[in-house]
């Protein structure tokens, strides 16, 4: 079992690698094929400036030289040097940047999920009576609101409230202390607790009429117990498998949450090299998040054979 | 730098960097010996790629001038402190700076950082931040609350500029004439951008460019704007039998994909149609592209601007001559290299604004761009906060003399 374990971890690891390195080579390859010259800026320059800078980032090079150049200094761990933030590593900017959203996204995460859980098992305790209706309905509006008018909103309404009050209860915007992450965390952590929500509900559903629950039932298990041990247990296994995938799309999806609070999050860097072609910080944010993402996918499908027994990893 | 002697050659590879001509005269005397009579260099020293760098410290840093906090050397009135990039910024009163700074701010806190206009107007309220800019949806509600706003020019200038390349009918003057007529700046920046802080623009030169001894546009004011669609049409009518064409082709117009680009574009697109009945392609694309495209030629008309580079009438002056790399529309004309060549070297002020008078009526008169605006911003500022200035030219706003007035706090 133990020596099975290690193999599929193995195994998965390595898959996981060739999926970077496959998301590496397309990103790669689709941004110089974005139309756009990076160097451009709107001060034109003499030939003889243009052939320094392009030795500089090494766009002298053939497109093919520059992609194996690339994937060498990646091998590296060197994400090279930004095009747009002066002599600015983009190795710094990730090491700086993503503790940030990864901090705001955990909390968001936290929020989502521990929300979605309570408020999926309750909705599907009170199917079809009013709990359910409000939830439910709410859910709606979470799912459905972008996350920019949420944002905005929250923030106008955080105005209001420290203008009421005459001080300062809860920062507008900023980063530093706890209680500049809650609001942002909140609306961030809002749109996948509404889908959590719904996920929780369906397959808490499932599990309230099914044999075992009712067999627990019979034989005069408590109903907290029946909740806790029977139902929360097997009705979150969905939850979790989301989970995974989610946690990487929060902390990557900050962008405009991280623009209406103020907060140095990665997000900001990864769009804003999009729109300024900056070619080494698309390549260093795009690389870096996917296998992020990859990386979670695995950690999820590990605590699967925790939570779950029958599920078994080979 | 090529006015400094031998700068050019240099730069080339021609002559070794001993040859510049730069010279430490004395540990507080600079001397340079010019290509050709230069009389603004004061102005040209003032800007960015003038500054002096320490060489040391410059290889100190292994390649990473400028990144941080502790990477930048400079000697102006404060001293950053500290970056936290994309967060934010602690600025202190440099000690070492010349003059006395009694009562000024000794320290300014940047505290946010974000692009995000209403994220910054809510700081304001909030009491965070002292100062924050209006956008023109704001304003209504500014005036309401009856705040102080300030309102300040940035110093750029924003043009239609126009095609002289071969195969583009924006070549023909006739042609370039009408479109100047058919439209109104006027109307463009208070009924289409609805934006207060923007002026319509009817020059290359803007108003705050000085002359020799007033406002240069005081001394030589630009030809007035003429709205005249009747005119516009006989000058296209022109056009159109020089050209021996029956129907004009449609016209590229190049814009950036951002709001102000998109308005721009579309405005100018509905006021040709209207007025002179003429078909306009907008090729909207993001900025490092519509760059790409201006340089290759690749537009008939293109939304574009420009923004000085130091404090003197050459900064928009010398933009088309036929060796400027940034006059994308290759507008050449002999008479216009010769005027250039007089503004740059002319020693007596008087005589030398007298070409740059010259230059406005020639750009004027051969149509090489079709005015929109000069940009302005309004912004919200805490009565409390005194004596800092914001410049058209260099660092956008001077803290150097501001200061805290307790009296005036509401």
């Amino acid at each position: 079992m133990r020596r099975g374990m290690a193999w599929y971890v193995c195994k998965r690891l390595l898959q996981g690698v060739v999926t970077v390195w496959f998301i590496a080579t397309a990103t790669f390859f689709a941004m110089h094929n974005v139309p756009g010259d990076p160097l451009l800026n709107d001060r034109a320059m003499t030939p003889a400036i243009r052939a320094n800078l392009e030795a500089r980032y090494g766009l002298d090079q053939p497109l093919f030289n520059q992609y194996l150049i690339y994937l060498g200094n990646l091998a590296q761990g060197d994400f090279g040097i930004s095009f747009t933030q002066e002599n600015r590593q983009v190795n710094d900017i990730i090491r700086e940047h993503f503790p940030v959203s990864a901090t705001l996204g955990i909390l968001a995460v936290l929020f989502a999920a521990a929300g979605g859980v309570l408020w999926g098992a309750l909705t599907a305790l009170y199917r079809n009576r009013m709990p359910d209706y409000v939830i439910m309905f709410l859910v709606i509006l979470g799912i459905s609101v972008p996350s920019f008018v949420v944002a905005a909103l929250s923030q106008l309404g955080l105005v209001t409230l420290n203008t009421l009050a005459g001080r300062s209860l809860l920062p507008v915007a900023g980063w530093g202390s706890v209680f500049h992450m809650l609001t942002p965390a909140l609306v961030l952590g809002l749109s996948t607790m509404a889908y959590l929500t719904r996920l929780m509900r369906s397959s808490m559903l499932e599990i309230i009429d099914s044999d075992f629950v009712r067999t627990a039932k019979s034989k005069g298990v408590p109903p907290a117990l029946i909740f806790s041990r029977h139902q929360l247990r097997n009705a979150i296994l969905p939850v979790v498998t989301v989970l995974g995938p989610q946690i990487a799309v929060i902390t990557t999806g900050g962008f405009v949450v991280e623009l209406v609070f103020a907060i140095p999050g990665l997000g900001r860097f990864f769009v804003e090299a999009v729109q300024q072609l900056d070619y080494t910080v698309i390549m260093g944010t795009t690389v870096f998040y996917g296998a992020f993402l990859v990386f979670m996918v695995i950690v999820v499908d590990l605590l699967y054979g925790f939570i779950d027994p029958r599920v078994r990893l080979q | 730098m090529y006015p400094v002697k031998n700068a050019e050659a240099i730069n080339r590879g021609d002559l070794p960097r001993e040859t510049l001509g730069v010279r430490a005269a004395s540990d507080r005397v600079l001397e340079v010996e010019f290509e050709q009579p230069t009389p603004y260099f004061d102005k040209l020293v003032a800007f960015v790629t003038f500054y002096p760098i320490n060489e040391a410290f410059f290889e100190s840093t292994g390649g990473r001038f400028g990144a941080d906090a502790d990477m930048l050397l400079y000697n102006g009135p404060y001293l950053m402190t500290e970056w936290v990039h994309s967060a934010s910024m602690r600025w202190e009163r440099n000690p070492d700076y010349w003059g006395d700074h009694k009562g000024f701010i000794d320290t300014i806190n940047v505290g946010y950082i974000t692009q995000d206009v209403n994220s910054r107007l809510n700081l304001f309220k909030d009491g965070q931040i002292a100062d924050t800019q209006l956008v023109p949806q704001m304003l209504g509600e500014a005036m309401e609350r009856r705040w102080q706003i300030d309102r300040s020019m940035d110093g750029t200038v924003f043009f239609l500029q126009l095609n002289f390349r071969d195969g583009h009918v924006t070549a023909n003057k006739n042609f370039r004439k009408a479109l100047l007529l058919a439209q109104d700046p006027v109307e463009f920046v208070y009924k289409a951008l609805k934006e207060p802080s923007y002026m319509p623009a009817v020059s290359l030169f803007p108003y705050w460019i000085r002359g020799a001894e007033d406002y240069f546009r005081q001394e030589h004011p630009p030809i007035p704007h003429e709205y005249n669609v009747a005119k516009a049409r006989e000058h296209l009518d022109l056009a159109r039998q020089e050209l021996g064409l029956e129907e004009f082709p449609p016209i590229h117009l190049l814009a950036d994909d951002s709001p102000l680009g998109t308005v721009s574009s579309e405005y100018f697109q509905a006021v040709y149609a209207r007025n002179l009945g003429l078909e306009m392609r907008i090729d909207k694309q993001i900025f490092k592209q519509r760059l790409a495209k201006m340089d290759a030629g690749d537009f008939d008309i293109v939304v574009s601007g420009w923004g000085p580079d130091y404090d003197d009438a050459l900064t928009f002056g010398d933009l088309f001559s036929s060796w400027n790399l940034n006059n994308r529309g290759r507008y050449t004309s002999p008479e216009m290299d010769a005027l250039i060549r007089v503004a740059q070297s002319e020693l007596d002020p008087v005589r030398r604004m007298e070409a740059f008078a010259q230059i406005q009526d020639l750009v004027h008169e051969d149509v090489v761009i079709v005015p929109m605006y000069e940009r302005g911003w309004s912004f919200v500022v805490d009565p409390r906060l005194k004596g800092f200035k914001r410049r058209a030219v260099g660092p956008e706003v001077d803290y150097t003399y501001a200061r805290i007035d307790g009296q005036a706090a509401d």
